[in-house]
């Protein structure tokens, strides 16, 4: 600990409370991590990269339901007019992309990517025996197991055997109250309130959060004197670390890293957006802007050289039962021009060849359209990937609409086979201790492993 | 408020602390600290009848820990575990009756497939209402009931026997489950055991239902060997295939349990070194003769109850009072609360609350109500605690786990909620509401939980009456005040220069605290929620 030179801009309290931690005889692992995190990442803007680039992986949840049939049309397959009488989109309107299949108009920012060679679309992904219940099959996709006998997220498992190294054996009572091997919850951020369960893992725990001001400490009036005692009732000084019981010693410690890692990602992240009140903006969940603030967050958060492996964003709204055309079309313009700021943005820190995105929906919509101009829950649908480490393009078969299966797509790719090409090719880790056997990866990486 | 003796004995306590760091708790915890024996009347002390009420309860008021300690250390423990006398009868959660019923897989097939989703998902919709409303019922409970132990103790079994809604789907089986912890969680082990090996939930959860004669499914055996009774070490893998062979044709309709002999294996096994034709019951008596058993619930009772990390001698002690009392619950809480273990000063504030214990207690000792059980759920969810829905089956672990960077804001920000209510309106509460009533009419998803449309339960959070403590003489000045507080409402003493910064708050400028008007108010509901935003104040 002690060769650790601590880049810090916050006050020089810091300096005098982490080496009060270090005198402690055992050191939570969080703290160390904390350490390493000050002394790896220099919070201010732009500073030095670590020196393992390690990957990133960014997964953006498209909920609700996309309709895939009205997102990359099939336009060559004349089974789609005929299902689609008031939503199908016509070929002169389409953003061609290939013989036969173009995007919806909406989506031009989807084509900019598409034609700059920075996203994959996957046809057909699935699973069998689909449930058409968002929660259920939400957790399916966020579990990668359709019989739900897993409890734990595929991320979880992941960032559990990333972290820790995977060792079954460690479900004993003995192995959890071991502290000192707890995973760093840093190493996976969501942007929402409750946990996503697919980041999840028997002993991993994300750090969620809708809003990096929810790692605040609220009083109503703005009380600067409260605050002030807040901080020091918290350990600001690190004076209290050593004090009391080991249990009473970790809660200080806590408190203080709270409070350091929070101005952190706060920093990271870009602060608040302080109103002309003072008071934060909250832009609305689902507003039109919602995942476009999410994504720039996630690359502040990555130009800041968090330690995290992977985001997790999400943009609500698809399920769309009634007047689908409209709400559809804004968006997929969300997404679509989200995506390409995203990814330009990346580009223009010089960090895009680490990271890799994966789009999903928990299931695609009804082939044939309903009678209030919308579409009801189906089965397959298309999956997208972002980066400059894909091979661009079209992967996988489209599903014959001429065989449904149930009035739905049947798939064509299980999307496990997506998750796997994924942790082989990108996180660099065995699929198998994740997703247990039997699913081979897709070869969507300009990498992947024959 | 605290005995005069307590002091030096602190001052000790922390200056080894300070000087020997972490080998002190084993050095300083006196040779009491494993006594089972019951705690003289004569040592019976205020700070110790308040440590009843967090550990066997959810905490009391100022005035419940005074009459707690009036009745001395006898009839306090009995207050709290011959709760039958005390009636308490709510009315059940508001559910539809509909998930009551079995799903009519014959009517089902009958229907053509838009009519069967449409019927599943109608369904789909009722069960998570269903389980919304067993969620609001249950934290009512938790904050309401004269009967904390009840709702402690079916907490405790719901994250030992553990069950969740992903994975059963049927609310109603939960809502038999918790029930059944109820009715079942203070009488015997063995009847409780064999009862959790009957319910549809865990049936389900553990895959019974699919431990056929000719293809057994070892899921239940296992968990039942490692996680409820014995603990690893204590049987081998064939232990667990002669288990699983035991609780074949252990399966339930639409009436309930049914044993279905024609799927049952009645064959010869070996369990445990015993041999015979064992049927699950037989299984169940097996394990509870091995000494491993008493041991395993010891130390999970002690863990819960007590510390995270008990001592060796202390859990052999429990486990021979366990044995004594032949396994029945009650008794044994009884010597439990009692002993001077208990009591000992060693565990005083040695468990981190979890975020149920965190919301209830704080209700409860502030003696405000939770009117918007909707957002206290949520956000007990976002501190990691989800009812009917525990993580794995390993339960909740607890502990230092439930301490991040995100879920202590999230607990300083719930504490204040619940101490400002309705003036924190645009802050917190109500603002999540409206948006998820936004994104509700969108049809957008929540992720991973429940958005609730159910909104029988949202009702404005009042915000902290502290007039009554601003026109107590006793509460003059800001000294008294801040000690008053951190005295009743922590279980760990408050350092002296924490409590210096709190009166210096509560002074303000002026250097003076006068005791009037809405702007005293507000400062001392600001100095609770200082308080209640501490390290200190997340230990029990």
């Amino acid at each position: 600990m002690s060769d650790i030179h601590f880049h810090t801009t916050r006050r020089d309290f810091l300096t005098g409370g982490l080496s009060l931690l270090s005198a402690a005889s055992t050191l939570p692992i969080f703290l160390g991590n904390t350490a390493t995190l000050l002394a790896q990442s220099a919070p201010t803007t732009g500073g030095k990269k670590r020196d393992d680039a390690s990957p990133i992986l960014v997964i953006v949840q498209l909920s609700g339901g996309n309709d895939g049939l009205n997102t990359v049309v099939p336009y060559g397959m004349d089974a789609y007019y005929q299902y689609r009488r008031r939503l199908a989109l016509q070929q002169k309107d389409l953003l061609k992309i290939a013989d036969g299949f173009g995007l919806n108009p909406a989506a031009a920012g989807l084509k900019e990517l598409f034609d700059a060679g920075r996203m994959s679309i996957v046809h057909g992904v699935g699973y069998p025996n689909p449930n058409r219940s968002h929660f259920v099959s939400t957790d399916i996709w966020h579990t990668a197991d359709p019989n739900l006998r897993q409890h734990s997220g595929w991320l979880g498992r992941y960032l559990d055997a990333e972290c820790c190294g995977s060792d079954p054996g460690k479900r004993d009572a003995s192995a959890k109250r071991e502290a000192n091997d707890a995973p760093d919850p840093l190493h996976g951020i969501a942007l929402m309130q409750e946990t996503p369960l697919a980041m999840m893992g028997e002993r991993f725990m994300p750090l969620s959060f809708g809003d990096p001001d929810d790692l605040s400490w609220r009083n109503p009036k703005g009380d600067a004197a409260a605050r002030e005692t807040w901080e020091k009732l918290n350990n600001i000084d690190g004076k209290f670390s050593g004090l009391g019981s080991p249990i009473a010693q970790f809660l200080q410690r806590a408190a203080l890293q709270a409070q350091v890692g929070a101005d952190q990602i706060k920093e990271a992240a870009g602060g608040a957006v302080a109103g002309p009140s003072g008071r934060r903006r909250r832009g609305r969940p689902n507003g039109p802007d919602a995942l476009n603030n999410q994504l720039q967050m996630v690359a502040r958060m990555i130009a800041a050289d968090l330690p995290t492996r992977v985001y997790y964003v999400s943009l609500g709204g698809f399920d769309t039962h009634s007047q689908q055309m409209d709400r559809h079309a804004r968006l997929l313009t969300q997404f679509g021009n989200s995506m390409r700021d995203f990814l330009n943005t990346l580009q223009e820190d010089g960090l895009l060849d680490r990271v890799l995105v994966l789009a999903f929906s928990e299931f695609g919509r009804r082939v044939q359209e309903n009678a209030s101009g919308g579409t009801d829950h189906g089965e397959a649908a298309p999956l997208f990937l972002f980066g400059s480490a894909l091979r661009p393009g079209l992967h996988g078969q489209h599903p014959d609409l001429r065989k449904l299966n149930r009035g739905d797509l049947a798939h064509t790719v299980d999307f496990r086979q997506v998750y796997a090409a994924v942790l082989r090719d990108w996180l660099k880790i065995k699929p198998e201790e994740v997703l247990g056997p039997g699913f081979g990866p897709l070869r969507l990486l300009k990498k992947s492993q024959a | 408020m605290q005995p005069c003796l307590k002091a030096p004995q602190r001052g000790l306590r922390s200056a080894a602390f300070l000087a020997v760091g972490l080998l002190a708790t084993t050095l300083a915890a006196p040779a009491a600290a494993h006594e089972m024996s019951p705690l003289p009347e004569a040592q019976w002390t205020r700070d110790k009848a308040a440590h009843l009420l967090r550990r066997a309860g959810f905490g009391g008021t100022a005035a419940e820990i005074d009459a707690t300690f009036a009745l001395g250390v006898e009839k306090a423990v009995s207050s709290l575990v011959d709760f039958e006398s005390t009636e308490y009868t709510p009315a059940p959660p508001a559910m539809s009756p509909e998930v009551a019923e079995p799903i009519d897989r014959r009517e089902m097939r009958s229907k053509d497939e838009e009519e069967r989703q449409k019927a599943r998902m109608e369904r789909n919709k009722l069960e998570r209402q269903a389980l919304i409303e067993m969620r609001l019922w249950w934290l009512e409970r938790m904050v309401e009931s004269p009967r904390p132990l009840e709702e402690k103790m079916t907490l405790f079994w719901h994250g030992h026997f553990t069950s969740g809604a992903r994975e059963v789907q049927r609310s109603w089986f939960l809502w038999e489950q918790n029930q059944m912890f109820r009715n079942k969680g203070f009488g015997s082990f063995r009847e409780l055991v064999l009862s959790v090996s009957r319910d549809r939930a865990m049936l389900v959860y553990l895959d019974n239902v699919r431990n056929h004669a000719r293809s057994p499914n070892e899921n239940y055996a296992r968990e039942l060997l490692e996680l409820f009774t014995l603990g690893t070490g204590n049987y081998t893998e064939a232990d667990i295939r002669a288990a699983a062979r035991a609780f074949t044709g252990w399966s339930f309709n639409e009436s309930g349990y049914l044993f279905r002999e024609r799927d049952h294996d009645p064959g010869p096994k070996k369990f445990l070194s015993r041999s015979g034709n064992f049927g699950g019951e037989d299984v169940i008596d097996i394990i509870l003769e091995q000494p491993a058993c008493s041991e395993f619930l010891a130390r999970a009772l002690l863990e819960f109850f007590l510390t995270p990390d008990p001592p060796k001698p202390l859990v052999r002690r429990f486990a021979a009072e366990i044995r004594k009392n032949r396994f029945a619950i009650k008794p044994t809480l009884r010597t439990l609360f009692s002993s001077e273990a208990f009591y000992d000063p060693a565990y005083r504030g040695a468990l981190i609350k979890g975020p149920f214990e965190l919301i209830v207690s704080t209700a409860r000792q502030l003696g405000v109500r939770v009117n918007d059980l909707i957002g206290a759920s949520r956000l007990a969810s976002e501190m990691g605690q989800e009812l009917f829905q525990p993580p794995n089956v390993k339960g909740w672990d607890g502990g230092e786990k439930w301490v991040n960077t995100a879920t202590l804001f999230t607990r300083y920000n719930t504490v204040g909620g619940l101490i400002f209510g309705d003036e924190n309106r645009r802050g917190r509460f109500l603002q999540r509401m409206l948006n998820d009533e936004e994104s509700n009419e969108e049809g957008a998803m929540s992720m991973g939980g429940v958005s609730a449309k159910a909104r029988t339960r949202v009702n404005p959070q009042p915000t902290l009456n502290v007039r009554d403590w601003l026109a107590d003489p006793e509460l003059a000045t800001a000294e008294r005040i801040v000690g008053h507080f951190a005295d009743n409402l922590l279980a760990v003493p408050l350092p002296s220069e924490k409590r210096a910064l709190l009166v210096s708050y509560l002074e303000g400028e002026s250097g003076r605290f006068t005791p009037r008007g809405k702007e005293a108010e507000q400062r001392l509901r600001t100095m609770l929620h200082l308080l209640c935003s501490t390290p200190e104040f997340q230990l029990y």
